[in-house]
C-alpha cells in the first residue's frame, strides 16, 4: 500500500511540476511587439497612433499612386525612356485588372490605420485618468479626415470601392466586403468631414504641424472640394469661405521666392495640408523626374508650349509658375520636386519636397468654379485674375470670356487650375469633375486628352474607350477580386 | 444464441478484421503527378464549358484541331459563344455544325487561330502583330454602343471576355463568328458601285489583273499583298470628275493608259502601294512607295486625321488629302483597302534647290524660345528628335550667343558633342532631309568651326560621297578691306567654290545684305574662314521624290564638339554660291 501512496504522490508532483512549468510556455505573445490589449492604455500611445496613420503616407507607394491617379491619364506628363509598362498601358487607355497601378492596397493600410485610431482610442479614457475627452477628440477627428480624404482618393479614382469603416484587428473581423456605390462613398466621407471639423484643432502651436497634420482648416478645404464633385456649389462656397475668412492663409508673392518657399522650403503661409516628407523619407520623385537618371515621365508639349505659352517678344516676361518651377524649358524635366530654386537642383538624398494635398490658390479656384456652376460668372473671373496676378501670368495665356459664358469660364479655370497646380497629381480628377457635370456634358475635355497622349496606334481605340465612362475609373486589382469573393469588377473591365 | 465467454472466440475475427484494414490501406496507390503542369489547355478548357462553347468544341473535335489544341503549344484562339454560332448557323441555312463541310470548318478554325500569345494589351487601331493560321490578318478596334465601349473583332464581332490564359495560349471570347475575306482588292472595288471609276480606271490601265491574283497563286511574296487608296465617284465629282473619261481626259496624256509610261497609268499605280499597310503601318512612316516607280506618298497625322501628301515644298504648304479613316482598313484577300476623303494625284516637280536649316525640326520649332537669344539650351537624347538620330549624348539647339558672334542663318545651331570614332563618344549623326524632288544635287553642309569632327564620311542613303570632310580645318584668315572683312590676297569666292568651299553668308555691297562685324558695329564681314563657312560633301542621285537619309560617319578620332547651321540641297546645274544667309534672317539673292 505504501508503495502506492509513494506512486500517487510523485505521480502528482510531477502533474504539478509539469502544469505549472508549462505556464509560460502556453502564453504565446509576440516578444517583438505590443499586442492591442496592452497598447490603449496612454495618451503618448493614442499620440503615437495617430502618427503612425501620418507615417503611412509616406510608406511607399501611396504618394507615387496619388500622383500618378491624378496625372498620368490626363494630359501634362510625357513618356521617357524610363516608363514602366503599365503607366505606358494607362496612357494608352490600354487598362487591365491585372495593372500594379491599380493596386488600392496602400491606401487602405492608412485607412485600417485609421480605423483603429478611431475604434480604441476612446478606451485610454478609462485607462489614462490624464486623457481628456477634447484631446481625444482631436485625435479621432484627424483619423476620421484622413480616412475621408483617402475614401476621396479611392472614390475619385476606382468609382465604386469597398467602404471599411471598422479595423481590422483579428481573423474574426469581416474583411469580405461588397463595393458601396461612389455616390455612399462620397457621403460617407462628407459626414466623417463634417464629424472631423468639429473635433480637429484649428493650431497646433507649430507651423510645420499646422501644415502637416489635419486642421479644422484642412477640413474645410476637403469638404470644399468633395461638395464639387457632388455639385454642391452653395456648401462650396461656404466651406471655402471658411478657410479664406479664418484669415491664416494667403498667396505667397509671386516673385523669384515663390517656388522655392512653397516647394522647397514646404509649409508656407499658402499651404493648407501637405504630406511632409524628410530625410529619412524621401519623396519617390526623384527618380521619376531627374534628368540625371533613366527618369519616366518628362513635361508634355501641350503643357510647356500650350498651357504655359511663353511670351515670344519678350523672353524676361514669364510666368512665375512655368519655367524653373512647374518643369525646365531646356531639358523638359519636371521641376518642381526637383528644385531647390528656378535654377539650382536637389541632390538625390535631398528629394524630401513636399507632397501637396491642398494650397490656400485652390480654394480659391474651388470657389471660382463653384460660383461659376451657380451662374455667378464675372466673381469666377474675378478671382482667376487674382491667381494669374500674382503668378505674373503671360497675357498669351489669358482668355477673354464673357462672364454668362459657362463653358467658357470652365475651361479658364481649368487652364489656369493646369498652370497653378501642374504635377500636383490634380489635372486627370479637374478635367473628370467638370467633364462628368450634367450627365457628362463635357465629355470633350476628356476625349480630347489621348489625342496629345496616346501612342498613336492606340489613339483611335483609346478615345472610343473613353466614350464609356466607365472607363474613367480603374480597375480593381485581379488579386483583391480573388481574395474578396463579394467584390464585383467594374463592368468596362469585365 | 450462445453467450460468448471465452476472449478467443471474438478476438480471431477481430484481429482478421483489422489485419484486413491495414492490408487494404497499406495497399493503396499512392497518386503521382504526370503532368508537369495542371494548368488546363485550350481543348479541355472549352469542354468545361459547355453551355458556352459546345459548339466550337464540337468544331474542334470535327475538324481534329481538338488534338493539338490541348497539347502544348503557343496560341491566341478567339472563340465564338454557342449563341454567335447558332446565329451563324442560321445564316448559312444549316442545322448543325456538324452539316458544314470539314473543309470549311477548318478555314472557320484557322481564321479564329493565331500561333502566337497576343494579349488584349497590344489590340490597337490596326492589325495584330501575327496572322491568323488562314493567312489573314485580324484588325482590332474600339466601339460604343449606348455609352458602353468594347473592343472590335476584325470589325465583326465584340470582345466577351478577354485575356482567358489557359496552358498552351490565350482565348478571347467574342460574339460573333468571324469570317474572312473572300474577294480579292479588284473584285471588292469593283464590288461597290461607289467605286465604278475608280474601278475602270483600273481595268483600262490592266491593274485589275494584277490586284485579282490570290497570294497562294504568286511565288514571289513581295507582290502577294497590297493597300489601294481608293477614291470614290463622290470624292471624284467634288474634283470635276463625273466619269472615268472625264478622268482619262484630265490624266491620260498618251491615250494609251496601259502603257507604264502614260499618266493615267501612273496615276493609278499612285494609288497603290507594295505591300500590307493598315492605317497604324501608314501613319507610322512618314512616306510610302507606290507602283509609280518614281514617285511615294507621304503621311502626317495631324491630331487624328491622316493626310497624305501634305507637305511644304520650296517655302510653301501644300495641303493634304485626308483618309476616312471609318471606312478604311478593309481587308481583302490580297490586301487592304482605304478610302480618301479628297482625291490626290502625282505632282509634277522639278529639282528645286533645298537650303535647309538643320535646326528646322518640329521639336524645336515648338520651343518657346526657338531663335530667341537666351541663357538656356535645349538639350535632347538620341531619339528625341524624330529626324535627327546619332549615337550617343546630349544634343544642344543653340543660339549664338552675343559675346561669341558666330554668322550663321537665323543665329541658330545645332549642337553635337563629338564626332569621333572613340567607342564612348557619339560616331554618327543621321538626318532626315526635307523633301527632295527627283534629280541629282550638290550637297553642302554649312557648320561653325570647332575642335571635333576632323574626318567625316558623308553617305547619302547608304552610298558613300566621295570626300572625307574636315570640321575643324582652320581656312586662311580674313582680311580688313575698307570697312569689310573679306577673302584674303587671292583667293576668290570661285577659287575657293574650286576646292568645295564657300562662305554662306553675306557677299553684297548693299546696306540691307551686308553683316555687320560682330564687336564693331562700323565694320562688316563676308568671310570667316577660320570660324565658319560651308563644305562641299558631294554630289547625290536623288531617285525618288522622298525625305531621304544623309548620314555622317566619324573616320578620325580625338575631342571637340560639332555645330551645323545648313544643308544646302543645289541642283547640279545651278548657281552653287548664290543666295547666302545672313544672321538676322536675310536671305542674299545673287547680284
Amino acid at each position: 500500500m505504501t508503495r502506492n501512496t509513494t506512486y500517487i504522490l510523485v505521480l502528482s508532483a510531477l502533474l504539478l511540476l509539469t502544469t505549472t512549468s508549462c505556464d509560460k510556455y502556453l502564453d504565446l505573445k509576440p516578444k517583438d511587439g505590443v499586442v492591442r490589449q496592452e497598447f490603449w492604455q496612454t495618451k503618448e500611445q493614442v499620440a503615437a497612433a495617430v502618427n503612425g496613420c501620418y507615417a503611412s503616407l509616406l510608406a511607399p507607394p501611396l504618394v507615387e499612386n496619388l500622383f500618378l491617379w491624378g496625372e498620368l491619364r490626363a494630359d501634362m506628363l510625357e513618356a521617357r525612356s524610363g516608363i514602366r509598362r503599365q503607366e505606358l498601358d494607362i496612357i494608352n487607355v490600354n487598362i487591365e485588372s491585372t495593372n500594379p497601378l491599380s493596386n488600392w492596397a496602400a491606401v487602405y493600410t492608412t485607412i485600417n490605420y485609421c480605423n483603429n485610431v478611431i475604434k480604441f482610442a476612446p478606451e485610454v479614457l478609462r485607462n489614462d485618468n490624464t486623457f481628456t475627452q477634447a484631446a481625444l477628440n482631436g485625435y479621432i477627428g484627424e483619423a476620421m479626415a484622413l480616412r475621408a480624404l483617402m475614401y476621396f482618393y479611392l472614390a475619385r479614382t476606382f468609382g465604386d470601392v469597398p467602404l471599411k469603416l471598422e479595423p481590422t484587428a483579428s481573423d474574426k473581423d469581416e474583411v469580405q466586403l461588397p463595393k458601396s456605390s461612389q455616390q455612399d462613398v462620397l457621403n460617407q466621407v462628407v459626414t466623417d468631414l463634417k464629424q472631423a471639423e468639429q473635433y480637429v484643432q484649428t493650431n497646433y502651436g507649430k507651423n510645420e504641424l499646422n501644415k502637416g497634420r489635419i486642421t479644422k482648416y484642412a477640413v474645410n478645404a476637403m469638404l470644399a472640394d468633395v461638395y464639387l464633385w457632388q455639385n454642391d456649389y452653395q456648401s462650396s462656397i461656404a466651406e471655402c469661405n471658411k478657410v479664406i475668412n479664418s484669415g491664416q492663409y494667403g498667396l505667397v508673392v509671386g516673385d523669384n521666392n515663390w517656388f522655392p518657399t512653397i516647394f522647397y522650403e514646404g509649409g508656407s503661409s499658402e499651404s493648407i495640408f501637405e504630406v511632409y516628407f524628410n530625410i529619412n523619407r524621401l519623396n519617390p520623385f526623384y527618380s521619376m523626374f531627374s534628368p540625371s537618371v533613366s527618369r519616366r515621365f518628362g513635361a508634355s508639349l501641350l503643357a510647356r508650349e500650350e498651357i504655359f505659352a511663353s511670351n515670344p517678344e519678350e523672353i524676361i516676361e514669364k510666368d512665375i509658375r512655368g519655367d524653373g518651377a512647374a518643369f525646365k524649358l531646356n531639358d523638359g524635366s519636371i521641376w518642381k520636386y526637383l528644385g531647390v530654386n528656378s535654377g539650382t537642383a536637389r541632390s538625390s538624398a535631398a528629394s524630401y519636397g513636399n507632397f501637396m494635398v491642398y494650397r490656400y490658390a485652390d480654394i480659391l479656384l474651388m470657389k471660382a468654379e463653384a460660383l461659376n456652376e451657380l451662374g455667378q460668372g464675372q466673381e469666377a473671373l474675378d478671382i482667376i485674375e487674382i491667381i494669374r496676378t500674382r503668378a505674373n501670368a503671360l497675357p498669351e495665356t489669358a482668355q477673354v470670356v464673357e462672364p454668362d459664358d459657362k463653358n467658357g469660364i470652365t475651361d479658364y479655370i481649368l487652364a489656369e487650375r493646369a498652370r497653378e497646380f501642374a504635377y500636383e497629381g490634380k489635372r486627370w480628377y479637374d478635367l473628370l469633375r467638370n467633364a462628368r457635370r450634367n450627365n457628362y456634358e463635357r465629355s470633350d475635355l476628356l476625349l480630347n486628352i489621348v489625342a496629345n497622349t496616346a501612342q498613336l496606334e492606340f489613339q483611335q481605340s483609346a478615345i472610343t474607350k473613353l466614350r464609356d465612362k466607365n472607363s474613367h475609373y480603374l480597375p480593381v486589382y485581379f488579386y483583391e477580386l480573388a481574395t474578396n469573393k463579394k467584390l464585383v469588377q467594374n463592368p468596362f473591365y469585365q | 444464441m450462445e453467450k460468448m465467454s471465452s476472449p478467443k472466440n471474438w478476438l480471431a475475427p477481430l484481429v482478421g478484421v483489422l489485419l484486413l484494414i491495414i492490408t487494404f490501406t497499406s495497399c493503396q496507390k499512392e497518386e503521382f503527378d504526370i503532368y508537369t503542369t495542371s494548368d488546363v489547355n485550350i481543348s479541355e478548357y472549352l469542354q468545361k464549358d459547355p453551355a458556352t462553347f459546345s459548339h466550337f468544341s464540337k468544331i474542334l473535335s470535327l475538324t481534329k484541331a481538338e488534338g493539338s489544341l490541348g497539347g502544348y503549344g503557343t496560341y491566341t484562339v478567339f472563340v465564338p459563344t454557342n449563341t454567335a454560332i447558332e446565329a451563324y448557323l442560321k445564316e448559312q441555312g444549316k442545322a448543325s455544325v456538324s452539316d458544314i463541310s470539314i473543309p470549311e470548318l477548318e478555314e472557320l478554325v484557322k481564321f479564329h487561330l493565331i500561333r502566337d500569345t497576343i494579349p488584349s494589351r497590344e489590340f490597337n487601331d490596326g492589325k495584330l502583330r501575327t496572322a491568323t493560321m488562314f493567312g489573314q490578318y485580324i484588325i482590332t478596334g474600339a466601339q460604343n454602343n449606348d455609352g458602353n465601349t468594347k473592343r472590335l473583332i476584325n470589325r465583326q464581332a465584340l470582345l466577351e471576355q478577354a485575356d482567358i490564359r489557359v496552358g498552351n495560349g490565350i482565348i478571347h471570347v467574342i460574339d460573333n463568328v468571324l469570317k474572312p475575306s473572300r474577294q480579292t482588292l479588284a473584285q471588292m472595288i469593283e464590288a461597290n458601285p461607289e467605286y465604278s471609276v475608280f474601278s475602270q480606271a483600273l481595268k483600262e490601265t490592266g491593274y485589275y489583273e494584277y490586284l485579282n491574283i490570290l497570294p497562294k497563286d504568286l511565288s514571289d511574296s513581295s507582290k502577294m499583298f497590297h493597300t489601294v487608296m481608293v477614291e470614290s465617284n463622290t470624292v471624284l465629282k467634288a474634283a470635276g470628275i463625273n466619269s472615268f473619261n472625264d478622268l482619262k481626259a484630265k490624266y491620260s496624256n498618251t491615250g494609251d493608259p496601259k502603257s507604264a509610261s502614260d499618266s493615267l497609268n501612273l496615276y493609278v499605280g499612285y494609288h497603290i502601294l507594295p505591300g500590307l499597310k493598315y492605317l497604324p503601318e501608314i501613319f507610322k512612316a512618314t512616306s510610302h512607295n507606290t507602283l509609280s516607280p518614281l514617285d511615294v506618298i507621304t503621311i502626317k497625322l495631324n491630331g487624328t486625321t491622316i493626310l497624305v501628301n501634305d507637305d511644304s515644298f520650296n517655302g510653301k504648304h501644300e495641303p493634304g488629302s485626308e483618309i476616312k479613316r471609318e471606312s478604311s482598313d478593309i481587308t481583302a484577300v490580297n490586301g487592304v483597302l482605304h478610302t480618301m476623303k479628297d482625291p490626290y494625284a502625282i505632282k509634277v516637280r522639278f529639282p528645286i534647290a533645298v537650303f535647309w536649316e538643320v535646326t528646322d525640326q518640329p521639336e524645336i520649332t515648338k520651343l518657346a524660345n526657338f531663335r530667341k537669344m537666351n541663357t538656356s539650351s535645349p538639350k535632347f537624347k538620341p531619339g528625341d528628335l524624330q529626324d535627327v538620330n546619332w549615337q550617343m549624348g546630349d544634343v544642344q539647339y543653340r543660339v549664338a550667343p552675343e559675346a561669341r558672334q558666330f554668322y550663321v542663318y537665323h543665329n541658330d545651331y545645332l549642337f553635337f558633342p563629338a564626332l569621333r570614332t572613340n567607342v564612348a563618344a557619339n560616331s554618327w549623326i543621321e538626318f532626315k532631309t526635307p523633301l527632295l524632288v527627283k534629280g541629282r544635287y550638290k550637297v553642302w553642309i554649312s557648320f561653325i568651326r570647332r575642335k571635333g569632327g576632323g574626318g567625316v564620311l558623308v553617305s547619302f542613303n547608304g552610298k558613300p560621297l566621295p570626300r572625307i570632310l574636315k570640321f575643324n580645318e582652320q581656312l586662311a584668315g580674313m582680311r580688313l578691306v575698307g570697312d569689310t572683312y573679306t577673302y584674303p590676297e587671292g583667293v576668290t569666292p570661285e577659287s575657293l567654290e574650286a576646292l568645295g568651299i564657300k562662305s554662306p553668308f553675306g557677299g553684297r555691297p548693299e546696306p540691307e545684305y551686308r553683316v555687320p562685324f560682330y564687336n564693331n558695329p562700323e565694320l562688316f564681314i563676308e568671310y570667316h574662314g577660320s570660324q565658319n563657312y560651308a563644305l562641299l560633301a558631294g554630289t547625290i542621285d536623288v531617285e525618288k521624290t522622298d525625305r531621304h537619309v544623309l548620314r555622317m560617319d566619324a573616320v578620325w578620332e580625338g575631342s571637340g564638339d560639332v555645330q551645323f547651321d545648313m544643308i544646302h540641297f543645289i541642283p547640279e546645274g545651278e548657281d552653287q554660291l548664290w543666295p547666302k544667309f545672313n544672321p538676322d534672317g536675310t536671305i542674299v539673292p545673287k547680284p
